[in-house]
């Protein structure tokens, strides 16, 4: 290998049994750890990289390379959890490379305090990932017979002249586009309560962009301990069950490291979402 | 734990590539390392796995409806390949 830099993977707290170490990004170098400082009890862990590939303007160059992101992505996951699943494992964002070792000691004693708090806090915890999706054309449909004001809106246009019909059609449509949104807002609100009422937190994400009738709209992250995931999807199956809900479809991703709790940048799309 | 009834409305997936760029680029502890991938960029690998996405949706969509489509010309892994979407 030419020149070598670090890539920065995310911090632990030494236990009496040392972690099974593998290799890291480049699939030839081993993890290696670096204690914070002689005497403390956290630690990270780091692997050689080559600076070809990870340099500066290399590393900007390839997260454009669609196939070079995703190997590497799904590598980082796969080292972060098997990590996670040896200690309770803080990663860190992906593409964090550090030129030599001193740098690295040197930046580690501005986290020790933040890397102590997390691993208390999400100790014994995993992320399960959680989107609810409607059908809008569906939606849209149902509401033209349950609807009362819909209902009657939809008998009229059947007996205007095509012009005037024309019109009344784009009424209904906004109508009805209000109506559900109207219901999906109200809807959210109740989710997100309830799967806040049972997991340890949860943080609301962004949704994924659609260009079919099936829509996301809600996005979130839930902690949980790592042994109420079953209870958990349970949990969330019967409140899907309830007559009101049965037209919602949800999709559950995870377990995941608890990616989406080491740090605070999601607070602030969570209080928008409650302050609408 | 679910019958296929249920399964209809209720997934569980693996991990997805958009789910593991969602977590691993955008989350994850920010220490600032020597080289760090900026957030400006995050957000330009987001808008384009969209756009690739929802191009697989499209195709996919389109697909369905019995409609032909070319893609034996431009097969979904060669947009991949070439990064179409990937770069923004």
């Amino acid at each position: 290998m030419s020149e070598v830099g670090y890539c920065l993977y995310g911090f632990y707290k030494k236990g009496e049994k040392p972690l099974q170490l593998f290799c890291g990004l480049d699939g030839s170098c081993l993890l290696e750890t670096i204690s914070f400082n002689d005497s403390s009890d956290l630690a990270c862990i780091v692997s050689k990289v080559p600076l070809e590939e990870f340099g500066e303007d290399k590393l900007q160059e390839n997260l454009q390379d669609i196939k070079w992101l995703e190997k590497n992505i799904r590598a980082y996951d796969e080292i972060t959890c098997k990590l996670f699943e040896q200690t309770t494992f803080i990663p860190v964002r992906f593409g964090t490379i550090y030129l030599t070792e001193e740098r690295i000691l040197k930046s580690l004693e501005n986290y020790s305090d933040q890397v102590r708090q997390l691993i208390e806090t999400l100790g014994g915890k995993l992320e399960l990932g959680v989107k609810f999706f409607i059908d809008s054309k569906i939606l849209h449909d149902k509401l033209l017979t349950s609807d009362e004001e819909g209902r009657e809106l939809n008998t009229k246009i059947q007996s205007e002249t095509p012009g005037k019909g024309h019109f009344l059609k784009k009424k209904l449509d906004a109508l009805l586009e209000n109506k559900i949104q109207a219901w999906v807002n109200e809807v959210s609100k109740e989710l997100f309560e309830s799967l806040k009422s049972l997991s340890n937190n949860i943080h609301l994400l962004g949704c994924q962009p659609s260009e079919t009738s099936k829509k996301m709209f809600f996005n979130a992250a839930c902690l949980l301990p790592s042994s109420s995931v079953d209870w958990f999807k349970g949990m969330i199956k019967d409140i899907l069950s309830r007559e009101k809900l049965s037209s919602i479809e949800c999709e559950i991703t995870g377990p995941w490291p608890p990616y989406s709790f080491v740090n605070l940048q999601n607070q602030k799309l969570e209080k928008e979402f409650l302050d609408v | 734990m679910f019958d296929d009834k249920e399964k209809s409305n209720f997934s569980t997936t693996g991990n997805q590539l958009v789910e593991l760029l969602d977590r691993i680029l955008d989350r994850g502890v920010v220490v600032h390392g020597e080289i760090s991938i900026s957030v400006a960029n995050v957000d330009l690998i987001y808008l384009g796995l969209n756009v690739l996405l929802t191009s697989i949706d499209k195709l996919e969509e389109i697909r369905k409806d019995g409609n032909k489509l070319p893609l034996s010309s431009k097969p979904l892994n060669a947009l991949v390949a070439e990064g179409k979407g990937g770069k923004r």
